[in-house]
């Protein structure tokens, strides 16, 4: 069993804390996020995880063992970074069997392991290639391979599709995840995307400043984020202060309020709106933003700006700035914060 | 039309430079090759006897063995010292780097001239008592290379991603001295063995150091040149050649031994 259990964990470097008491539990075989705005602390964590950054308090146990001060050396701990970390002095193949040359298995053994690792990547063609001769997605699937050929208990991964291009980034993050999952893996993974994080993972750690805001699944986290800084960081909430909320609905309000954009909605005549909805609002359309399948509106409703998004449906459905309509919100779908 | 006029005119100007640049080793060759040329415009007697005359000269040949075995001795204690303490300070102690690159201006800034009187005041004496042995050259010399291999070491380490590729040979359990030798000191090979050549060629046609510090105990090919002055310059400048062939040839055997 490869489960993580991070107690108090607390890291400073000479005058700034980067996290301080966290606490947080992986189970196995989770693929488990650790996102965040950068400079949150996320990275710090991880490079802590893989014994790379000495921590200044608290424990880290993988497993039954308590790897807290252990060399990474002897972690059993995989990492792919962002960077991949290739060594260019050796071909595909060499750096792949770098790990398994270090652990002395005899040749036969390791050109095996190689070879079926390189067929999981897809790269079995490239075995004898120089990493500068790769694209940037063969490049990371070759540091991927590296680093699972040793067959870790944990695998740690450093933001590792931010140096791609979107749509190698979409292919790779897919087989990462079949990969991940084929292989059971307790993984880590550090990311500032949020839609990378909701497409991956099995539970997200949402972090700021050193600390967990929540630590949730992915619907969750979305659904029903727990503070104003989860609502915003998630999606295109729409946050507003209790000011904000009696001057919208014209009706009192205590705390925040956040209002996800698809819960706003454009009233239609011939339709029938239940006691969820709220009731019409006034509003003009500022500016919008084509998205692709939806449309992305800010719109002016009680002196507070709103941001709606409509699916891409009927071209009558398009307003044009300075468009005046109505709208009504889906009070079941409002957080209170 | 134009293009191939202007390639005519760049093509011109190179070989031009590098006729200029030529003569003096042109002549330098011609010269030793005649039997004389003093009184008339081309030279008379074609002859190897000074090639001949030099390459028997034992002195000459001590002389050549001494300049070959300093300088490879040295660059190879060099090469020992130096690269491990560039890589330990780009890779543990970066603050120390500052004052590593004043340390290597050092040979440059201050002129040998200058620095040998130091160096003769400070080891001309029990218990340094090293003047006029080749391990006060040897020392010396180390200075020397210090800067070409720091900075070309060190460029080479900053082009590659020192620490991210460490981590990552450490995660797959290399310790830090097999990642020195199976990752870092393979990936900087071409720019250490660049700086160690451009060093030799420095180092065998040393003067200064050569003749205040060592001087007759141990003839250098520089000091000897110097000391053959009186000779025939016929002589000598089979000397020269002699001199440029064998560093030529050897940059071209190390830089083909490189690839």
């Amino acid at each position: 069993m490869n489960s993580v259990a991070i107690s108090h964990l607390t890291k400073r470097f000479t005058e700034k804390t980067v996290f301080s008491d966290i606490n947080l539990t992986i189970q196995d075989g989770e693929f488990f996020t650790l996102l965040g705005p950068s400079g949150c602390g996320k990275s710090t964590l991880l490079r802590c995880l893989a014994g790379l950054t000495q921590v200044d308090n608290g424990t880290i146990q993988l497993g039954e063992q308590d790897i807290t001060h252990l060399a990474p050396q002897k972690r059993d701990i995989g990492m792919v970074f962002q960077s991949y970390a290739l060594f260019p002095n050796l071909t595909v193949r060499e750096n792949v069997a770098f790990g398994l040359r270090i652990q002395k298995l005899d040749t036969k053994q390791i050109k095996q392991r190689v070879d079926d690792i390189l067929a999981l990547v897809e790269l079995g063609e490239f075995a004898e290639r120089y990493p500068h001769s790769l694209s940037g997605g063969q490049r990371q699937r070759v540091a991927l391979a590296r680093s699972l050929v040793v067959r870790p208990k944990m695998l740690l991964l450093d933001e590792p599709l931010s140096a791609l291009d979107a749509r190698i980034r979409k292919h790779l993050r897919q087989q990462i995840c079949a990969i991940q999952r084929e292989l059971k893996l307790t993984t880590v993974f550090v990311t500032h995307d949020q839609e990378e994080a909701l497409t991956m993972s099995d539970r997200i750690a949402l972090m700021n400043e050193g600390k967990i805001i929540q630590c949730d699944p992915p619907e969750k986290l979305y659904i029903e984020p727990s503070s104003d800084f989860t609502a915003r960081f998630m999606g295109q909430y729409n946050v507003l202060d209790a000011d904000q909320a009696q001057q919208l609905f014209k009706e009192s309000y205590q705390g925040s309020l956040a209002i996800r954009p698809e819960s706003i909605y454009v009233f239609e005549d011939n339709r029938q709106y239940d006691e969820r909805f709220s009731e019409k609002i006034a509003a003009t359309v500022k500016s919008h933003q084509l998205l692709g399948s939806i449309i992305r509106y800010q719109l002016i409703a009680n002196n507070v700006e709103l941001t709606v998004d409509l699916l891409n449906r009927h071209a009558e459905r398009l307003f044009d700035v300075g468009s005046e309509l109505s709208i009504l919100i889906d009070k079941s779908a409002m957080r209170h914060l | 039309m134009s293009t191939k006029r202007a390639m005519a005119y760049h093509y011109s100007v190179t070989c031009f430079i590098y006729f200029l640049l030529l003569i003096p080793l042109l002549a330098t060759l011609v010269y030793s090759l005649c039997d004389q040329w003093g009184a008339t415009i081309l030279p008379s007697g074609f002859t190897f006897k000074w090639y001949i005359q030099l390459w028997t000269d034992p002195r000459f040949l001590t002389a050549l063995y001494h300049s070959m075995t300093l300088a490879v001795g040295t660059l190879i204690l060099s090469a020992v010292l130096i690269v491990p303490c560039v890589f330990v300070v780009f890779y543990y102690y970066p603050k120390l780097d500052t004052g590593l690159n004043i340390l290597t201006l050092l040979p440059f800034a201050i002129p040998p001239v200058v620095s040998s009187v130091g160096l003769l005041q400070l080891y001309s004496d029990y218990p340094l008592l090293l003047t006029g042995t080749p391990w006060i050259l040897v020392g010396c010399y180390v200075g020397i290379a210090l800067p070409f291999i720091y900075r070309a070491v060190n460029n080479n380490l900053r082009a590659l991603n020192v620490h991210d590729l460490m981590d990552a040979a450490r995660l797959l359990g290399a310790s830090s001295t097999q990642a020195f030798f199976k990752l870092i000191l393979p990936n900087i090979r071409k720019g250490l063995m660049a700086s160690l050549f451009l060093s030799f060629s420095f180092l065998i046609g040393e003067f200064v150091f050569a003749n205040l510090l060592a001087g007759a105990n141990f003839e250098t090919l520089q000091v000897y040149l110097y000391n053959m002055q009186q000779n025939s310059s016929h002589f000598t400048s089979a000397l020269v050649i002699s001199y440029f062939s064998i560093t030529l040839i050897l940059t071209l055997l190390a830089t083909r031994f490189n690839r």
